[in-house]
């Protein structure tokens, strides 16, 4: 899962950053509302977490703005200001979750969790194809009774296949959902995961659609 | 004497009291007179009455008779005695007159025989040194006179506790507004400062009502700021706390010794941005109550700038910006500003243009002494402050747009509180060179008998360091 953090506090944001990426997810760090549109344009983020005092554009513009701007991503407000008149400004202006300054790192995950999985339709934490069962809050995956070992990487990219089972999806949202601004992408690297995941789960559960993408195939003909 | 009620009560009795006993001897003045002119009328016409009868022949008769009074007549006859002298010899005399004459002169006059006191009357008969005398016992005329006077003025005496009462009743009810005022404020909570309604209240009281409100609005405003002052500071104290929960929980989660170390130095770093600004606040809030501890302060601008630009330079090194300072020797620059917050004052100035003056920029200290004014301006050659924000920059926790500098927004809000508390002018304008900012910061100089003594202003310097 790929989240935007929105932060100018240098120490902040880079907590934000190392709290995050420690429980499995990319986060990029943009430090005003300007980079932040700019990154949501030309990349595909699932959750955004947004400071609300800014410098220059305040964070409740950028939100109305992108909502404006027919933006639907799921967005967490993450601020100082506690007053109830604040958060209920917040959640009007688009803000799917709000959450106030100083918080738990834990908290903040299992929420930017929730909303992803809203985001997907799911409203359990687990993801089944068949006999493969992902759980997005632990992330760990089961094949029939045996567990699965997955590098983060590997997960990333199977728990986006699993979502939109037997559905195409396009290398490049695969891309951006398992690679960070931070991570040096070699031209095969997707290549490798994938071949490291068909080998786990067998070969026929991963189907290449060429020039296109990927397809998961949640019943695979015996 | 602490009590209105009391004190009226008491100079309104004392008032009465003094125009009764006033009063009291006017009368007896009067009817005193009145009463004696009466009596000597009384005299004289006896005296008359007696000389017809003697000329007529028939005194002897008189001065037969007895001496006793009759049943029919009146207590006060006894009073009233006679004599008739003719050529030194008594011949007759009526009443309590003794044997001696009772005067040697014709006409009225006041006698002392024995213990009595007499009023005489003497009056020649015409007939060769014979004169008669009629006398009136004196004590009967002051009798009267007490009678009349004293019960003229009794009841006016016995209404004395009557008035007293009437008199409280009357403050009572004089001070009723002023009662229900105090209930009115008594019942009050704190943050009940609504004004209150003056048109109500009697026209003396206005006044106080309208000094009241005044102050309960100055209350009002000073509460405001504190609130606003809490909540902002709780507000503020948030983001740093969160950096110190953030980067703990980083380093209680990783397994990594580097990521964990990194952490905890982030974390270091939040410890230390809560604590200046936790220190900066205490200086705001210290500054916000010790408005009365301005006056009479005096401190060297001179010694403050060099003892500041000296504690900076070893920042302005890491930064490579030259730190100039023009300064002038041997005079001291005094300026009416206490010498703990003169270095807060040129501190957090020169802080600020290090901060935001890139590295290898310029900063410039001058001070110059003027005939009533001592200036300092300090110079950078950083982004400056776009004019729009020149007035902003200096509310709490205030940063202008694209500010990358750590800060908390304090540093100028305490440099405009001591300015306001000391009368000192600042005003922020464009470098001379066109880029950068430069600040000028105009102070008067202290009151010619404010001037501490030579050596006293240093030692303030050292301490207050």
């Amino acid at each position: 899962m790929r989240i935007l953090i929105v932060e100018d506090d240098l120490l902040l944001g880079a907590g934000l950053q190392t709290g995050l990426g420690q429980d499995g997810y990319l986060a990029d760090w943009v430090h005003s509302a300007d980079p932040a549109e700019h990154a949501l344009r030309i990349e595909h983020f699932d959750v955004m977490v947004l400071d609300l005092g800014l410098p220059g554009r305040d964070g409740l513009a950028l939100l109305r703005d992108l909502r404006r701007q027919g933006i639907d991503l799921p967005i967490l407000i993450l601020t100082a200001r506690d007053a109830i008149a604040d958060k209920v400004a917040g959640l009007d202006a688009g803000a799917d979750d709000y959450l106030v300054k100083p918080f738990d790192l834990d908290e903040l995950s299992a929420r930017i969790r929730a909303l992803a999985r809203r985001r997907e339709g799911h409203a359990t934490p687990l993801l089944q194809a068949g006999a493969l069962a992902l759980d997005t809050n632990r992330r760990t995956v089961t094949l029939g009774e045996q567990p699965l070992s997955l590098s983060p990487k590997e997960y990333a990219l199977l728990e986006k296949l699993v979502a939109n089972a037997d559905r195409v999806v396009p290398r490049a949202r695969l891309a951006a959902a398992t690679y960070g601004w931070r991570d040096e992408i070699e031209s095969n690297a997707m290549e490798v995961h994938i071949h490291n995941l068909r080998q786990k789960l067998g070969k026929h559960r991963i189907l290449t659609v060429r020039g296109v993408g990927y397809r998961f195939v949640s019943e695979p003909s015996p | 004497m602490r009590s209105i009620r009391r004190r009226l009560l008491l100079s309104l009795s004392l008032v009465w009291t003094v125009i009764w006993i006033a009063i009291a001897l006017i009368a007896w003045n009067r009817s005193g007179h009145e009463v004696g002119e009466l009596m000597d009328a009384q005299l004289a016409q006896t005296a008359h009455f007696l000389r017809q009868i003697t000329l007529a022949g028939d005194l002897p008769s008189i001065a037969g008779a007895p001496q006793t009074l009759s049943p029919i007549g009146h207590p006060y006859e006894s009073m009233i005695s006679f004599q008739l002298w003719r050529e030194g010899v008594l011949i007759g005399s009526f009443g309590a007159a003794p044997l001696e004459p009772l005067a040697r002169q014709s006409g009225f006059s006041d006698q002392t025989l024995g213990s009595t006191q007499w009023r005489v009357f003497g009056f020649p008969t015409g007939r060769s040194d014979e004169v008669i005398y009629v006398a009136q016992n004196d004590g009967i005329r002051r009798e009267l006179i007490e009678y009349l006077t004293l019960h003229a003025l009794q009841p006016i005496l016995w209404s004395l506790p009557l008035t007293v009462f009437l008199i409280w009743l009357a403050i009572t009810d004089g001070l009723l507004p002023l009662s229900r005022l105090a209930r009115a404020i008594g019942h009050r909570s704190a943050e009940q400062l609504a004004p209150i309604d003056a048109r109500r209240v009697p026209g003396e009281i206005r006044p106080l009502i309208h000094a009241l409100n005044g102050l309960m609005a100055r209350l009002e405003q000073a509460l405001d700021a504190e609130r606003h002052f809490a909540a902002d500071a709780s507000h503020e104290l948030r983001t740093p706390f969160a950096i110190i929960r953030t980067h703990a929980q980083i380093a209680q989660r990783s397994r990594d010794p580097e990521e964990r170390s990194e952490a905890l130095g982030k974390l270091i770093r939040g410890v230390d941005r809560a604590t200046h600004l936790i220190a900066q606040l205490l200086i705001l809030s210290r500054l916000q109550s010790r408005a009365h501890e301005t006056e009479h302060a005096t401190c060297s601008l001179v010694q403050t700038a060099k003892q500041a630009v000296a504690d900076k330079q070893g920042t302005a090194r890491a930064k490579s910006i030259e730190l100039a300072c023009k300064i002038p020797e041997g005079e001291p620059g005094l300026v009416g500003v206490s010498p703990g917050a003169l270095s807060i004052l040129v501190g957090n100035l020169l802080d600020n243009a290090i901060k935001y003056t890139p590295v290898g920029g310029r900063v410039a200290v001058t001070v110059s002494v003027r005939r009533e004014q001592v200036l300092l301006r300090m110079e950078d050659s950083g982004r400056g402050i776009p004019a729009e924000d020149r007035t902003r920059v200096f509310d709490r926790f205030y940063r202008p747009p694209g500010q990358t500098e750590p800060g908390a927004g304090l540093g100028l809000a305490i440099v405009r509180r001591i300015c306001e508390l000391h009368g000192v002018g600042i005003e922020l304008l464009d470098a001379e060179d066109g880029q950068g900012l430069l600040v000028e910061v105009v102070f008067c100089k202290p009151a010619a008998d404010s001037v501490p003594h030579p050596g006293r202003d240093r030692s303030h310097q050292i301490t207050e360091q």
